[in-house]
């Protein structure tokens, strides 16, 4: 049975209001302007304005119903915005969905294996799906599966794979047609820590490669590690866009020091900026303090998410 | 010259793969084997018993023997037919409601896989599985061939509308599994799809029938086109051997055959399948009713009905319209989560 032309095509389209300008390797490889979805009242996202560079990782934080998931359906190409632009890599998701399906990769906050199917039989069908030439399947399976550290599960039945390596077969599974950008919806949720740590060496490793991330995730900590920019959405709209250093900043809240003194004396102090903590413990130094702990309380993210967030839900 | 690669729908691969690999495709076809063995056990011993010597063929009439012969084919062709009825809807209607409810779909709508290519590997799967019950069903249907009464062109034509209207269930039931979110809700649906296409259509003729005699009508006389989308009727058309079979074992396609000759009943009345008059003196289409044809002139020589490919038409469009609504429906990016 083999396919033919039909559909995919655009429809009925809430047209964008906002323009994008004209796509080069200098712009930012998913640009959101104005971005809104709603259903009926209800605001999933709301105004959402992104910039995400060409090789970063980039973190989109919130609370449940913040609008992450809805925002990476919509750069995939699941949804259509209500109103706004998107870019991904210069294509718009509503009106070009196939040539953004050919250079992202979606993983969805759900597993989602077929069962029946041994693990490189499952790569296999994926890489039919994404039209990947079947001459060069075995050697995409293999280098996948070496990434992802499942060449031993090679032969193995998808339904025998432990959560994690699960995850990481969905992983493989969004990379098979070698994306350039990876949108990963909570893909350390329900991990134990071990899988998380590979996990998270494993997106090291695809920023090595010069993949563009983006990812949620509750984990703030490993947000924390791994994002070069983070987002931090909550009822749809954006709180807060940067590094974490310059969301601290636009937040005008200052670091908490502590530091701990032999003879287990602790003190805290709150600095600004790196200048400021550098001098903070040359003084220290300098009054003869015997300084075993010198470093900032918490994670930062973490911090940061609570300072900006409410904890409201819509 | 290098054969050209044939490229497989990926989803019609993987389905096969996973079908294949489990128990149920195994368990599923003994069953069916072991049902249509039974019965034609039993309808060979009801025939022995209805010739002049119940224990030998050989020593009854050459009549009597090819009418038993088409008696068991006939039963083997409807159980075989109610069975693909019965389990195709159990088989498809899961196709993309069960994507769902394992939270596979959405992996699958962001590939380059376009709709209508991930329902035509769905119907392509169940109709691959169909094929295979079907050729597994040939040793059995070629014991008619021993016993007559049956022709080759009668077989081949009898399996392939049971694989047709497997493929027509198919369809409808993979619609209504793109349409609705669970499988369970898709699998009644689809049985009551089945359900009306099978005993619905029949009550609709009733009670048109009745309302026109409620009218004052002469007689109750529905539009034939009512009973177009029943694939009893279509089967029955079909395996029609324009006899009436005094002699021979009763079958269970008789009372859909006896149905279609005395479709319009007596009197005058429009035919509306074959758009000719038929005068109708008696019951039947024998040789006491004769056609007119739109000019008045007597059509001479009539030849079989034509019910049964103005059915594998409407059948056909039915289908068609259950594909596209089923891409409809998985086509993305959509305006809510599908």
């Amino acid at each position: 049975m083999s396919d033919s032309a039909v559909d995919e095509l655009p429809s009925d389209s809430d047209s964008p209001e906002a323009d994008i300008p004209e796509y080069s390797d200098a712009e930012p490889a998913i640009r959101t302007v104005g971005l809104t979805k709603r259903y009926g009242d209800l605001f999933a996202v709301r105004d959402l304005n992104l910039q995400i560079p060409r090789g970063s990782v980039y973190g989109l934080i919130g609370p449940n119903g913040a609008g992450k998931t809805t925002t990476f359906a919509i750069l995939a190409s699941l949804l259509k915005p209500t109103a706004g632009a998107v870019s991904v890599l210069g294509f718009d998701p509503a009106q070009q969905p196939r040539e953004v399906r050919r250079r992202l990769g979606y993983m969805p906050d759900v597993l989602g294996v077929y069962d029946g199917l041994r693990v490189d039989e499952y790569l296999e069908f994926f890489a039919a799906a994404h039209r990947v030439p079947q001459a060069s399947w075995p050697a995409t399976i293999d280098a996948l599966l070496e990434l992802v550290d499942l060449t031993s599960k090679r032969d193995a039945m998808v339904n025998s794979l432990s959560r994690g390596m699960k995850q990481r077969l969905s992983l493989a599974r969004a990379l098979v047609h070698d994306p350039e950008v990876l949108v990963l919806d909570e893909p350390a949720s329900g991990l134990d820590p071990r899988a998380r740590i590979e996990l998270r060496n494993l997106l090291g490793e695809l920023r090595s490669m010069g993949k563009t991330i983006v990812i949620s995730s509750h984990i703030l900590a490993e947000l924390t590690e791994m994002c070069t920019e983070v987002a931090i959405m909550e009822k749809g709209s954006l709180l807060a866009a940067g590094t974490p250093g310059s969301i601290r900043t636009q937040m005008g809240s200052g670091r908490q020091i502590r530091v701990r003194l032999v003879g287990g004396e602790e003190r805290s102090y709150s600095v600004d900026d790196d200048d400021e903590q550098v001098a903070l413990l040359r003084k220290l130094l300098d009054e003869g303090l015997q300084v075993l702990e010198f470093g900032e309380v918490g994670h930062g993210l973490e911090e940061l998410f609570m300072q900006v967030t409410t904890g409201e839900v819509q | 010259m290098a054969m050209p690669a044939i490229t497989l729908n990926p989803v019609l691969r993987r389905e096969l793969v996973e079908r294949m690999r489990g128990w149920r495709a195994c368990a599923i076809l003994t069953a069916y084997l072991a049902l249509l063995a039974t019965a034609l056990f039993i309808s060979y011993r009801a025939g022995q018993n209805q010739t002049d010597s119940p224990f030998e063929f050989a020593d009854s009439s050459v009549n009597q023997v090819a009418s038993v012969g088409r008696g068991i084919f006939e039963w083997l062709l409807v159980l075989m037919f109610a069975l693909v009825l019965f389990l195709v809807p159990g088989q498809t209607s899961g196709a993309i409601a069960g994507e769902r409810e394992r939270q596979t779909l959405v992996p699958l709508q962001v590939t380059l896989l376009r709709p209508r290519s991930i329902i035509l590997g769905k119907i392509g799967a169940a109709l691959a599985f169909l094929a295979l019950m079907i050729v597994a069903t040939m040793p059995l249907l070629s014991l008619c061939f021993l016993i007559g009464g049956v022709s080759f062109v009668e077989v081949v034509g009898g399996v392939a509308m049971v694989l047709f209207i497997g493929l027509v269930v198919a369809c409808i039931s993979t619609a209504i599994s793109a349409l609705v979110r669970r499988v369970q809700l898709a699998t009644v649906l689809s049985y009551g799809a089945v359900l009306f296409l099978t005993a619905g259509t029949f009550a609709v003729r009733w009670g048109v029938s009745a309302l026109d005699e409620s009218r004052g009508s002469d007689s109750g006389n529905p539009p034939s086109w009512l009973l177009l989308p029943n694939p009893f009727m279509t089967l029955a058309d079909v395996a029609d051997d324009g006899e009436d079979n005094f002699n021979a074992m009763k079958s269970p396609i008789d009372p859909f055959e006896e149905m279609l000759r005395t479709d319009e009943g007596g009197g005058f009345s429009q035919d509306t399948i074959n758009g000719n008059i038929v005068v109708r003196l008696g019951p039947g289409d024998g040789p006491e009713a004769t056609q007119f044809d739109a000019f008045g002139n007597p059509i001479v020589g009539s030849e079989k009905s034509s019910f049964w490919w103005q059915s594998m038409l409407v059948l056909s469009l039915i289908s068609v319209a259950c594909v596209v609504v089923g891409s409809l429906r998985l086509r993305t990016p959509a305006r809510s989560e599908r």
